[in-house]
């Protein structure tokens, strides 16, 4: 059965993302749980590495310092991925 | 033994000179004051003579006559740090075949605190030998080895230095203070040795009660200095030199100490335990010029670049380093490696970091150097320190923390520090993580702690 994802979760992922966001200078865009990670945010692979390194802190957790990076296509997969660590 | 003669000439000396010596806040001591203390310690301290002895290093002039005695009597002496801890001592003792550990602060003859006879065969040929314990670019003591000929031949005999009164900022057990302390025994003039630990206002208390007017120090601490002095001028002592050294210097400090202090000869010196003084840049700008990769400098010091690390040949390097039995003696002329990156702009050649300093954000390399430098055009920036923090997905990337201007808003620095970080650096430079701090830490070297660990650790 897969994980729902919780709001308060979301809340605070997207949260994190606004702060990406605004250090690169760029207004955070609308997002959703069907928002997909990609390119088209806005964001580069160093933009996503330092929002990862700002979830641990929230979470106390990096699911991506596995030896099997997890794969996430979506904002509601990045939660349930939190949400599972 | 050459030493004998090295001191004999020195104390006779110095035996003459009673308006100068050395100081602390509550006590002075004029050099001939100093030299009978020598020649007293000498002779108590007989029976350890040719001894391999550990000598914990308090900033009293005390300190510097208990070396002085040691060293004429062909002890090999180990300087210690004052806070060392006792099992840190231990260590030391039984990996260096240390004999005895006195302290000039407390007991005048202590026992013996024991030591490893392994080293005793090595002992005999380390006679006046002086061992200093460097911090080293991965955190761990390192034992440098040196003796009185090379630690005072980067020393000028000048007339005009024997008026100077020098204020001792780093530690004094290691190369820099003792550079320091050479160039006050050579010349006769006077050191001034704060308390540890004293806070900056007492420091400038300091300075004006002893009439500092030369200060030699890390470009780290001179921002400490000139950032807590307080807003008015009169706080300023009247400094004929002002010399930098230990890391790189900028030319917005550099102009900075021009402009506070206008009367100052500003001299920044490139030198390294290991290496000793190998050159000192006297024109004000940052850098040095590229004439200095040509001809030897006036340190007799000859220097080349490989792949963008500077390499130096110097006759002030150490006699040798390492802990026996994996000791090394230095081989004559050896070119060394100094791990320091530089880059050359037109006719100037500027250090850019070292190479153990490099943060690697997914294979792109970062200097902090540069990213500080950036941070503190900031008007309210004091001072910044950049460091890696790693990342599971790029590797590292970089962060920085900042000292901002008593009563700026923190929020508001890390905003603006931010947008010119956007439009000055390339993505894999930008600090990603800013945080304002109440002090930036330094070494007990007096350099900018970049080599801490982050929350994954």
């Amino acid at each position: 059965m897969s994980m729902q994802m919780r709001p308060e979760t979301m809340e605070r992922i997207v949260s994190e993302f606004h702060t990406v966001f605004r250090n690169k200078g760029i207004t955070p865009p609308e997002m959703g749980p069907e928002t997909v990670l990609d390119g088209s945010l806005g964001l580069e692979s160093l933009d996503f590495a330092e929002l990862v390194m700002r979830l641990e802190q929230v979470f106390g957790t990096d699911p991506f310092a596995q030896e099997t990076i997890p794969e996430v296509r979506t904002l509601s997969d990045l939660c349930v991925l939190y949400q599972a660590a | 033994m050459p030493d004998d003669d090295f001191f004999d000439d020195l104390l006779d000396r110095l035996s003459e000179r009673t308006e100068h010596g050395l100081r602390t806040a509550t006590d002075g001591w004029p050099w001939s004051e100093w030299v009978e203390e020598v020649r007293r310690l000498t002779r108590l301290f007989a029976p350890l003579a040719g001894s391999a002895i550990g000598l914990r290093f308090p900033p009293l002039p005390a300190s510097y006559a208990w070396l002085a005695a040691l060293s004429s009597l062909g002890c090999q002496v180990f300087l210690l740090d004052e806070q060392l801890t006792p099992e840190r001592l231990g260590e030391l003792c039984e990996l260096e075949g240390i004999d005895q550990v006195v302290d000039p602060a407390r007991v005048l003859d202590p026992g013996p605190v024991g030591g490893s006879s392994r080293a005793r065969a090595s002992r005999r040929s380390d006679r006046g030998r002086l061992t200093i314990f460097t911090s080293g670019s991965t955190g761990k003591p390192k034992a440098v080895h040196h003796d009185w000929r090379s630690l005072t031949r980067p020393v000028r005999q000048t007339d005009w230095a024997s008026s100077q009164t020098w204020l001792l900022t780093y530690r004094p057990q290691l190369y820099a203070g003792l550079q320091v302390f050479a160039h006050c025994l050579v010349n006769g003039c006077s050191l001034v040795l704060p308390d540890s630990g004293m806070g900056v206002p007492e420091l400038y208390e300091l300075m004006h009660a002893r009439r500092v007017t030369c200060i030699s120090a890390t470009p780290s601490y001179w921002r400490r200095l000139i950032t807590l002095r307080g807003s008015a001028r009169s706080d300023l002592p009247d400094l004929e030199q002002i010399t930098l050294g230990g890391e790189v210097c900028d030319q917005p400090l550099l102009d900075s100490l021009h402009q506070l202090f206008p009367k100052a000869r500003i001299v920044h010196i490139y030198a390294t335990s290991e290496l000793g003084r190998c050159f000192s840049v006297k024109d004000g700008r940052a850098g040095f010029p590229v004439r200095y990769l040509s001809e030897p400098t006036e340190d007799g010091v000859e220097m080349r670049v490989e792949e963008g690390e500077l390499w130096v040949r110097s006759a002030n390097a150490m006699i040798g380093m390492g802990s026996a039995p994996g000791e090394s003696s230095r081989p004559a002329g050896e070119w060394i490696a100094t791990g320091d990156l530089v880059e050359r702009v037109g006719d100037r050649w500027f250090f850019v970091g070292r190479r153990t300093e490099v943060i690697n954000v997914g294979g792109n390399k970062v200097h902090p150097l540069r990213i500080e430098q950036v941070v503190l055009e900031d008007p309210d920036v004091l001072e910044a320190r950049a460091f890696a923090r790693s990342s599971s997905l790029v590797g590292q990337m970089v962060a920085c923390e900042l000292m901002v201007r008593p009563g700026a808003d923190g929020g508001e620095v890390c905003r603006r520090v931010g947008e010119t970080c956007r439009q000055r650096l390339a993505p894999h430079e930008r600090p990603r993580f800013l945080e304002v701090v109440a002090a930036i830490g330094l070494s007990d070297a007096g350099k900018k702690l970049r080599r801490l660990p982050d929350a994954r650790g």
